[in-house]
């Protein structure tokens, strides 16, 4: 189990991670998804030891491993990390890149692990290579080999996809997800692409601006967004103008019925998603089409209401409407988000 | 985003405040030389502008913008031919065209003006040939300043070379493919497209063999040419005008720096022209028959000339001279050339080594920009170097004397300006770049993250630097110690200068005896340079073969 409390980290200075506090359970897989900036590495860097914390506390499997003047060096954290460039020791062989975190052990018994550490990744024969006659993808696969090999307490992963092609991305990715549920590992990845982190992670935690805005499942991200930035970063939608008042809030749209009616009251922007606007022939509430994007199974509108309010709408494919074109929708808002405006 | 280490590192360090103390001894000789102007010389400057100062402008720059040119040619056709054709030979003469790096200018000048004079087998042959008598006939001098033009480009064109192949090279099909396809023919494409795509490379080269034919002193000494470095030696030693001969090498030396400005630029371009050649290479040329022949003779033609046939000739004088050579003084001058270069070479390294880990633990800005301008030394002429070193070094002698002879009543000599401190202070003013750039060029292959990796893989700092920084950095620091042991054996006018009493090397000995006429005898210490300098020659051809490690 890794728990952050109220951990601040900076540079010279600077604050760059603020009162970031999240609970990653055993065995879970958590993602840290932010734009470049957004102080995610730096976060993952702390978990590791090679930052020391300016304020908070790290504990990982009920042993503090950053607090105060407590700083457990990086080597005895039991925490392992797969980097961006992979970082293989290119003076070493495959086989001598996993046994390196092994010096405790015998030397059998580490080429044993080693080895089957390799042929869990699918690299057995490659033991005896060197890390530059790998394609992207292996290399990747012996430093996750590398990391696990140790079984440590939680496996960090700093933007492990970003350098490959994106066609091997996606199978990659969730291949390396089930090689760390099979081993039950705590694993924290660090992403800035949303579709990895939905297809990869329980848990993902929003940063921005060295701030944790939400921590949640994926689906509460989209759908129960704690922030308006949280809603602009995840997925795609508009805000249209409300006001709120008792518990509905009345739009151009309609009136809807709100979630948590006590928060919020008078002018709200709220949600909308593109699956929350259908595509209804016989509704008699019509929208202008203004641009179009086909996406195979799906077309997404851009369309103008009589007040020229936009909105996005998700339509099926066969509903194919040219530019300008006029057609019937209807609002299906399941979760009614509103924010201050 | 910086690297791991704690902000309390990067206050008052005094591991970085003795690096940064490095910087600044190592910059002394140059700012002194720049500072030398507070002591106006109106009478020297009078006598210089009267009579010879015009003298070493002029034959200064049509020196070096006559080697630029040379070179330029040279290397550039020769970089073409490697490039772009395949022929008989091909692999074998691709590294061929390196070998009069290993030849430094003054060896091959005395050698060629010994094979060339008078009574040199040359003129003795067409004599024998022709039946003309001595005299009755002209023949080129070769003791000219296109003599001099001639000997400099021949050993200075593999700097063009290597830069240019290259570029040529990498070029993407693509790019002349479009200006085909644009209309514009097979001539008009090399000249608008080729070669301007090359040209970043082919002036940085050229700019490298400018910077070497400024700092050449054996050469134009023997041949007798006014240059620069030649005043500054007689303003020096000839009038005794020590602050004259500091101004004339500032000048020499800032003429310099503003060729290693140009290098620079023109390198900034290389690196954007050649990244952005992706996709498919041009595909050489096959040349069979005798065409294939003629370009590989041409291409032999160069390696022969600027390397061979000066070798053989050496060779040959020492068979001759094989029995009045006394070799226990050979002996002696070998130690002591070895001996000094091995030293400088492993002070040289071990700093290198500081000031390249200084830069990874503690960044800062002034610390990049000392060390910016430590590693211009090597753009500087030995020459200005010495002149830059002596002067303050004497004045701190004179220092020391005062305040020994206050407390003990007697004087200690020339503790620092006549002693080996002051020449392998200059060594590692001239030569610290190159063993930096190597050193600094294996450290940044580990990178921080392994580093982190090996630390969270249960490593401790020590046990890193042990399995990771010292196995990856053996070759580069090795390579560093080689090629600064060599320029340090073949270093020539900075030694001239500083060398203490009665100590002599293999390259003040070779130039000693060349100039009072002695080829022969000179031949043995020459030849010995040229071997040893082969060596990193061959490291080069080897690191250049493509391998498979380099995907």
């Amino acid at each position: 189990m890794l728990e952050l409390e109220q951990v601040c980290l900076a540079y010279n200075n600077n604050t760059v991670v603020e009162d970031v506090s999240f609970t990653l359970p055993r065995g879970s897989i958590g993602c840290l998804l932010g734009s470049s900036g957004s102080g995610k590495s730096t976060l993952l860097r702390g978990i590791a030891g090679f930052e020391s914390l300016t304020s908070g506390r790290i504990v990982l499997n009920q042993r503090v491993v950053s607090h105060g003047t407590t700083h457990i060096a990086p080597e005895h954290r039991r925490v392992a990390m797969v980097f961006q460039d992979f970082a293989l020791f290119p003076h070493l062989t495959c086989l001598q890149n996993v046994t390196f975190g092994l010096q405790a052990m015998a030397e059998q018994e580490r080429i044993a692990i080693a080895q089957r550490q390799l042929a869990m990744v699918g690299l057995q024969a490659y033991a005896e290579a060197y890390p530059h006659a790998l394609s992207g993808g292996q290399q990747q696969r012996v430093a996750l080999a590398r990391a696990l090999a140790t079984s440590p307490d939680v496996l960090l992963l700093d933007e492990p996809f970003s350098s490959l092609d994106a066609g091997l991305r996606d199978s990659l990715a969730r291949e390396v997800r089930q090689l760390i549920k099979d081993a039950g590992i705590t694993a924290l990845l660090v992403t800035h692409d949303q579709q990895e982190a939905f297809a990869f992670a329980d848990h993902i935690g929003v940063m921005h601006q060295g701030q944790l805005q939400q921590w949640a499942t994926a689906y509460e991200l989209y759908h129960r967004p704690a922030t308006a930035f949280v809603a602009n970063f995840v997925g795609q939608g508009v805000f249209i103008p409300g006001s709120a008042q008792g518990g509905s809030v009345n739009t151009v749209l309609g009136t809807f019925r709100l979630a948590h009616p006590h928060e919020e009251q008078g002018p709200v922007r709220v949600l909308i998603r593109p699956d929350d606007i259908v595509h209804d022939d016989h509704s008699p509430y019509q929208a202008r089409v203004v641009r179009r994007a086909f996406r195979g199974a799906h077309i997404q509108y851009e369309l103008a209401l009589d007040d020229q309010t936009r909105v996005l709408c998700l339509a099926p494919s066969h509903h194919d409407h040219p530019v300008d074109a006029r057609f019937g929708i209807r609002v299906d808002l399941e979760h009614v988000v509103v924010f201050k405006p | 985003m910086s690297s791991t280490p704690s902000r309390a590192l990067v206050r008052l360090n005094p591991w970085r405040l003795l690096l940064q103390l490095l910087c600044v001894v190592l910059c002394l000789p140059f700012v002194t030389l720049l500072l030398s102007w507070a002591v106006p010389q109106w009478s020297l400057w009078q006598h210089l502008s009267e009579h010879v100062l015009w003298d070493y402008i002029s034959t200064t720059l049509l020196l070096g913008f006559g080697v630029g040119i040379g070179s330029l040619t040279l290397g550039g056709a020769a970089a073409w031919c490697i490039a772009r054709y395949r022929f008989v030979g091909h692999g074998v003469l691709s590294w061929l065209l390196l070998l009069p790096l290993a030849m430094p200018a003054y060896i091959i000048a005395y050698t060629y003006t010994g094979m060339l004079d008078v009574a040199g087998p040359v003129q003795a042959a067409l004599r024998n040939l022709t039946g003309w008598q001595l005299g009755g006939y002209w023949f080129p001098d070769i003791r000219s300043l296109s003599g001099a033009v001639i000997m400099l480009s021949l050993v200075l064109y593999p700097y063009v070379y290597l830069l240019a192949r290259n570029a040529f090279a990498d070029q993407a099909a693509s790019l002349a493919e479009v200006s085909r396809s644009l209309g514009l023919s097979q001539w008009q494409t090399f000249w608008r497209v080729t070669v301007p795509l090359a040209r970043p490379a082919l002036l940085a080269g050229t700019a490298l063999a400018m910077m070497e034919a400024f700092a050449d002193y054996g050469t134009v000494q023997y041949f007798g040419l006014n240059t620069f470095t030649t005043g500054i030696f007689r303003t020096w030693f000839g009038m005794g005008n020590t602050w004259g001969a500091a101004q004339l090498s500032s000048l020499l030396g800032v003429f310099v720096l503003l060729l290693l400005l140009w290098e620079r630029h023109s390198r900034r371009h290389l690196t954007v022209y050649q990244s952005r050649a992706t996709g498919r290479k041009v595909a050489p040329l096959v040349l069979s028959g005798w065409r294939g022949v003629g370009v590989a003779c041409l291409c032999a033609l160069l390696p022969a000339v600027g390397f061979l046939i000066p070798a053989v000739q050496l060779a040959s004088w020492v068979w001759q001279s094989h029995q009045q050579w006394q070799w226990q003084d050979f002996t002696t001058l070998a130690l002591n050339s070895v001996m000094l270069a091995l030293a400088s070479a492993m002070l040289i390294v071990t700093l290198a080594l500081a000031l390249a880990y200084g830069r990874r633990l503690f960044a800062t800005k002034v610390y990049r920009a000392q060390l910016q301008l430590t590693v211009l030394g090597y753009a500087l002429p030995g020459t200005v170097l010495a002149v830059g070193a002596l002067l303050p070094l004497g004045m701190a002698d004179r220092g020391i004397n005062h305040i020994w002879r206050y407390v003990t009543g007697d004087t200690v000599g020339l503790v620092l300006s006549g002693t080996l401190f002051a020449l392998i202070l200059v060594y590692t003013v001239r030569f610290i770049t190159v063993a930096f750039h190597n050193v600094d060029t294996g450290l940044n292959r580990i990178t921080p993250d392994m580093d982190r990796a090996a630390r969270s893989l249960g490593h401790g700092p020590l046990s890193v630097l042990r399995r990771i920084h010292l196995p990856l950095l053996r070759n580069s620091v090795l390579a560093a110690l080689l090629l600064v042991f060599v320029d340090v054996l073949k270093e020539l006018p900075a030694t001239l200068i500083l060398r203490p009493f009665n100590f002599n090397t293999l390259a003040v000995k070779a130039y000693e005896l060349a100039s009072d006429e002695r080829l022969t005898q000179a031949a043995l210490p020459a030849l010995t340079i040229v071997l040893v300098g082969l060596v990193p020659v061959v490291l080069l051809t080897r690191a250049m073969k493509p391998s498979k490690e380099n995907r």
